[in-house]
């Protein structure tokens, strides 16, 4: 089979450009300015909530939430409810003309529920009022009945260690019959002969929280009639093309006749993807069932109650490795706990097993891994999608070999780690662009490992320094998850200006950036040159979804083609005209020129008013599509991604031992991302990741009650990080090692900036209390000042 | 005293330099009047209840959280919006800097930052980084943008004491749209 | 916070700011401190208590509550009114043996702010009363504070424990000393830890008494309780390390 024309584009770009240093580029790897950032700081931009100023008729949406989180409804009642002054209609299950679903992968999760209510969050009715008060205090009169069932809100009561094997329970999803959503494996060499000839053998078992995005900006959803019956949304939602999908089965309508515009998100990081459809539906479905434009925001303790969250991990691993350090196997299993609905679940539980084994080269393994069913709030995607949680364990039990060993941490890694030319665990070859070892090194040196280490090590007193490295892989876009492409679209005007149209969201990553970048360096025009659109199901085209670090890779290659394409017509056309080679074409907007004679030469505008009389075509459509993801099923064994991401993450902590408060003193991080395109944004990440990251580390997650309430529902009691709590210094290092089916061999970032993070900092905690009975006790995060200090004083650490 | 059974309350405003006679409920929040009333959405509604700083707007010059303040109560006020910091076609110079320091990601939480940094350079122009840090810690940031939103305050600061507080808007947005700013 | 269902519509909202400009002072008198009702709590920053280290623990209090922004909306009696375990400043005043001055059209009274406070979100206060001041006796020279509090972050906490100490030397011999916290036993409102306050005044100050105090009288007159965020052995742990780290601080400052 011949590769496809856009895979040969991509592939030449690199082949081309693979020796020129990032320096080089005119555009590529530059500090921009952001394409957003002069709306953003004069309080121009419009985020979805800020349009409701336009709709001065809009009718406020509000949920009706379960009062129980898990009960059968025997009865829901509305007729108070929908006589209360101001309100328009309430809308319960019944009211739904298409399919009332919005399940992410499986389609186990109504929009509003009639039978059954599984979490805290589940809706029951909606209000549709003339104002936000008018719907709040409705919203008191609906009469549910309920009966309540058993709340089941520890994974551990649906499936047992020792082949993880589901226990007789309560039902959460008596309709499908099991509470486990998926299982996955890893099965490679012969891990009971590598455990009997191990020397060394570490074991343990980790548990990781259940966090929250926090996303400065809450849900918000505007929903405008259309006069074909048909609904135009403006929604906070990552995935626009999703999102139409989702609402277009909950109305009963043909895709065409819902279109999906996003404006700008204040933040997403995974988040604003299941809660996206929800909410755009919600409105649509108020919109449409009162003809009137339809309004729905939620507050931050819906907000908190009501959208997908990071899943919680329970695993128990264990390491067999050689007196010399070297890895032999991995034996493990993992619980992820996806809370009421599977949301993504069952792709995070993939992205989790295909990472269970860290960077590292693993002859050995045995691990299985179950996505199960609770009562909590349902847990969908949040960036690093299930790669945190595995990282964290199998990091920690790399200090924990080190330590066994005798070892330093870093040399153990350096013994260990994937190199070009290796295999994964799942048997996939790296025959190129591999930078860990670079990465790893270069971190080292830059903090000054080696004799920090040895000066910390040596400390008494009360605050202690303590510092720790953790590395990860990531595997770029989404894999075996399914069909992974990618598509984007570049119409240069008449006027020379450049309008550019992709389905991919800018939630605050700044990714668009990238492709803005990636335009610019191919066409040979300024950024400035370029508009980027908001995406719109209506006139943009389907990029696939704004999630697994894809956008800059993905969308990246689409844009590149389109751009390679447009390129090599003004090359052509240019060379026409001036009378040279088209390979022979300079274009540096404004001018255009020929490389061997300067003075032969057009203007960029001229160029275009010549396409336009010449009927050279200047629209373009770019599509990419990434070669498809093996994997077996039985065994784990095949090339789930196409490429990986690689990083070293170092923190430098201070602990009191006296109270157990953590605090980071200084941080660097160092990642192979192929090539840098997006300086700003990649920056970004290396800074805004590590601090996300560190919340996780120290102090992010949700509690529930025994009923199933959340206790922290607003941002005072669930902490994120403030701006007195991070490192004085963060420093971000770029390894570039290149990545031939990248644009310019560019690698993604967004996922990849939170996963080593927790385990750096829980690694230099256990350094900072240097004690080996307490390092195996530093197995769960968040370290709240309570568990460190409960830890300490467990091991009389105070007082030695 | 105002009575809570009155269906309206007369507030005299003078908001970002225009004067408004506002009729509003007696429990109307002065971020509803700013957002949905006046049509000024810089003004963010991130949690309601105080604790997240995306709502600060400036009244009387101080930096006030508008989630907790009742517009009933403002009557004779003078209110402050990032729309309102610079002139009609200006950029501030606090504005500037943020720009030129690269912090701004999502940008929802930028206009609280903003607005507490200009609230701290009118009372001392010349802060250190402790003082920049914790006046600027009065908003959150998911992000993760606090180090470049610090450094912006002590450029801000820079260019106020030379005298540079208002640029010209269109001569920015040619000067920085999108303009290659370092390597 | 009209937002909070629990929190009924009010019929009249008397408006403070009317006589915000008359209540907002900090005045030294023969009898103490007179602070003004609507005094924010950045206007207390901006005062002469801040640079006298006998009033050290409001420098603390200042830095840790909230946030700057809430800081200057803030004022000394909403604090006080609002009869939380996390009303930062109750602990702080409790240890200066503060006074309220209420007012009302029928008269006025003096009420000591620990008989103020009845319990959670209760106060002896009737509908048609108001604070008009904050009054703290004069602490003595050779006198200073100290208060604490902590959680997994730096700012916008509520904090495991919060705690201030109020010392008095003479010479090196402990004069007077007072101690609060966030709660004692029972109700959950700021109180005095009059035991271990008993236990230490007349002895002469020294880090091993100090560890006595925390580690064998406080256990005695304190209980605390275990919530979803953490429990009442760490709560009661950590009150003996701000003990112990308040009294050490204030002794420092009075040294120093
Ligand atoms: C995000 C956030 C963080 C916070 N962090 C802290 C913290 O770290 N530490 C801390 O201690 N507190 C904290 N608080 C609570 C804070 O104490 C109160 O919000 C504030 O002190 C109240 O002051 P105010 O002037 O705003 O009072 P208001 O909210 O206006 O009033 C509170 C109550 O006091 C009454 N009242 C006010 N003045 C008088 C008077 N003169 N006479 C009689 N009654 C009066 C009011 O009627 C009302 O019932 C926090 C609050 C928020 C929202
Ligand atoms: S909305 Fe006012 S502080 Fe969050
Ligand atoms: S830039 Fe997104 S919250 Fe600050």
């Amino acid at each position: 089979m011949s590769k496809p024309e856009y895979v040969e584009i991509v592939e030449k770009v690199f082949d081309k450009t693979k020796q020129k240093k990032t320096e080089e580029f005119k555009y590529i790897g530059k500090s921009i300015i952001k394409w957003d950032a002069i709306d953003k700081i004069t309080g121009k931009a419009w985020f979805t909530a800020d349009l409701k100023k336009l709709f001065q008729n809009a009718v406020f949406v509000y949920s009706v939430r379960t009062k129980y989180a898990h009960a059968w409804i025997m009865k829901i009642d509305v007729t108070d409810a929908a006589k209360y002054p101001g309100v328009l209609k309430v809308i319960t299950a019944n009211d739904i003309p298409g399919i009332n679903d919005v399940g992410y992968v499986i389609p186990d999760q109504p929009l509003l529920a009639y039978k059954k209510v599984r979490y805290i969050g589940d809706t029951v009715a909606l209000i549709v009022a003339e104002s936000m008060e008018n719907a709040r205090e409705a919203a008191e009169l609906v009469s549910v009945e309920y009966e309540p069932l058993e709340v089941i809100l520890d994974p551990l009561k649906i499936v047992e260690w020792g082949g993880l094997r589901e226990k007789e329970h309560t039902l959460i999803h008596e309709e499908r019959g099991s509470d486990v959503v998926s299982r996955y494996k890893i099965r490679t060499g012969d891990v009971k002969k590598a455990f009997e000839e191990a020397a060394v053998v570490v074991e343990n078992e980790y548990r990781t929280p259940m966090q929250e995005h926090a996303y400065l900006e809450p849900e918000a959803a505007l929903a405008i009639p259309q006069p074909d019956g048909g609904v135009t949304i403006y929604a906070k939602t990552q995935c626009p093309f999703d999102t139409r999908k989702a609402v277009a089965q909950v109305l009963g309508l043909p895709f065409n006749k819902v279109r999906v515009i996003v404006p700008p998100l204040g933040g997403g990081f995974g988040g604003a993807e299941d809660v996206g459809n929800e909410i755009a539906a919600k409105a649509a479905l108020a919109a449409l069932l009162t003809k009137r434009p339809a309004f729905l925001v939620h507050t931050r303790e819906e907000s908190i109650i009501g959208h997908s969250k990071r899943h919680p991990m329970i695993a128990r691993y264990k390491h067999a490795a050689t007196r010399d350090g070297r890895l032999l196997a991995v034996e493990a299993e993992i619980i992820l706990d996806t809370g009421a609905y599977a949301s993504l679940g069952p792709f995070v539980g993939w992205r989790a097993i295909v990472h269970s084994t860290g960077p590292y080269k693993v002859p050995n393994a045995k691990i299985d891994l179950a996505v199960v069913y609770t009562n909590k709030v349902y847990a969908g995607a949040f960036r690093g999608f299930g790669n945190p949680q595995v990282t964290f364990a199998v990091e920690r039990q790399m200090d924990l070999l080190a330590e066994e060993l005798g070892m330093d941490p870093v040399e153990l890694r350096l013994k260990n780690i994937l190199r070009n030319g290796d295999r994964t665990v799942h048997g996939q070859l790296l025959d190129h662009g591999v930078g860990l070892e670079e990465a790893l090194l270069k971190a080292v040196e830059a903090i000054n490992w080696y004799e920090r280490r040895k000066l910390y090590s040596q400390q008494k007193g009360t605050i202690r320094r303590g510092i720790g490295i953790a590395l990860m892989y990531h595997g770029n876009s989404i894999g075996a998850e399914g069909a992974d492409f990618s598509s984007a679209t570049i119409i240069i005007q008449r006027d020379g200006s450049i309008v550019f149209r992709t389905g991919l969201t800018d939630m605050g990553q700044g990714a668009i950036q990238g492709l803005v970048n990636i335009i610019a360096e191919t066409l040979g025009v300024p950024p400035s040159y370029i508009r980027v659109e908001w995406p719109d199901t209506a006139s943009t085209p389907d990029a696939g979804p704004t999630v697994a670090s894809r956008s800059t890779v993905m969308g990246g290659n689409a844009t590149l083609v389109a751009a390679y394409k447009l390129r090599q017509r003004l090359n052509k056309l240019a060379a026409e005209l001036l009378g040279c080679d088209p390979d022979n074409i300079v274009i540096n907007a404004p001018d255009v020129y020929c490389k061997n004679d300067p003075r032969l030469k057009i203007t960029w505008q001229e160029l275009v008013e010549q396409s336009f009389w010449k009927g050279v075509p200047l629209q373009e459509f770019g599509y990419f599509r990434a070669p498809p993801a093996e994997w077996d099923e039985e065994t784990g064994q095949g090339a789930p991604y196409m490429h990986y991401t690689f990083g070293a993450i170092i923190s430098d902590v201070e602990v009191d031992l006296e109270t157990g408060v953590v605090r980071v003193r200084e941080a660097v991080t160092a990642y192979d991302i192929g090539r840098v395109i997006n300086r700003v944004g990649a920056e970004h990440h290396a800074v805004g990741g590590y601090i996300q990251g560190m919340g996780y580390a120290l102090m992010e997650d949700l509690y529930y009650a025994p009923d199933g309430r959340v206790y922290n529902t607003n941002l005072s009691t669930y902490h994120i990080p403030t701006g007195l709590d991070i490192p004085e210094k963060i420093k971000s290092i770029w390894v570039e090692a290149g990545f031939r089916r990248g644009p310019y061999g560019a690698k993604g970032l967004g996922e990849p900036s939170i996963v080593a993070i927790a385990p750096s900092i829980a690694n230099a905690v256990a350094h900072a209390l240097g004690s080996k009975e307490a390092n195996k006790d530093i197995n769960r995060i968040p370290l709240t000042p309570d568990y460190v200090y409960s830890v300490i004083k467990k091991h009389g650490l105070l007082k030695k | 005293m105002i009575m809570m059974e009155e269906k309206v309350v007369k507030v005299h405003l003078k908001v970002n330099g225009k004067e408004y006679e506002l009729e509003v409920p007696p429990n109307e929040r002065l971020l509803d009047t700013l957002r949905y009333r006046l049509g000024l959405t810089s003004v963010k509604e991130g949690c309601g209840r105080g604790e997240c700083g995306t709502c600060i707007v400036l009244v009387n010059g101080m930096p006030r959280h508008s989630c907790l303040t009742l517009t009933a109560t403002l009557d004779g006020s003078e209110v402050t919006t990032l729309e309102g910091l610079a002139p009609e076609g200006k950029i501030h110079a606090i504005q500037l800097a943020f720009l030129e320091t690269k912090g701004v990601q999502c940008g929802f939480c930028t206009p609280g930052f903003i607005l507490m940094a200009k609230a701290l350079l009118d009372k001392n122009p010349d802060p250190n980084m402790e003082e920049v840090k914790e006046w600027l810690s009065s908003t959150l940031c998911r992000c993760g943008s606090y180090h470049y939103y610090f450094a912006a305050v002590k450029l801000a600061a820079k260019y106020i004491k030379e005298g540079k507080i208002y640029f010209d808007e269109e001569e920015v947005r040619k000067k920085y749209y999108m303009k290659v700013v370092g390597r | 916070m009209i937002r909070d269902k629990r929190i009924p519509t009010p019929k009249y909202l008397v408006d403070l700011n009317a006589i915000k400009k008359e209540l907002a002072f900090i005045e030294k008198k023969e009898d103490g401190i007179h602070i003004g009702a609507t005094t924010t709590l950045y206007e207390i920053s901006q005062s002469f208590l801040h640079k006298d280290k006998r009033f050290a623990g409001f420098v603390d209090v200042f830095k840790l509550f909230g946030t700057m922004a809430l800081r200057m909306e803030a004022t000394i009696a909403g604090n006080i009114v609002s009869a939380t375990q996390y009303n930062d400043y109750i602990t702080l005043l409790l240890v200066y043996d503060a006074k309220l001055r209420i007012k009302s059209i029928d008269g006025e009274r003096i009420v000591k702010l620990e008989d103020f406070l009845i319990d959670k979100r209760k106060v002896d206060l009737k509908p048609n009363e108001l604070i008009y001041e904050v009054i703290i006796p004069e602490p003595p020279e050779k006198s200073s504070s100290s208060f604490y509090k902590f959680d997994r972050r730096r700012l916008l906490i509520a904090g495991v424990v919060t705690g201030a100490a109020f010392l008095h030397l003479e010479d090196n011999k402990i004069a007077d000393v007072r101690i609060s916290f966030d709660m004692v036993r029972e109700k959950r409102i700021p109180a005095r830890a009059k035991k271990t306050e008993e236990f230490l005044k007349g002895k002469e100050f020294s880090e091993e008494i100090i560890v006595k105090a925390a580690e064998e009288v406080l256990p005695t007159e304190m209980e605390r309780v275990t919530d979803w965020w953490t429990t009442a052995e760490y709560r009661m742990d950590m009150s003996k390390v701000v003990l112990k780290r308040n009294l050490l601080r204030a002794y420092e400052r009075i040294k120093g």
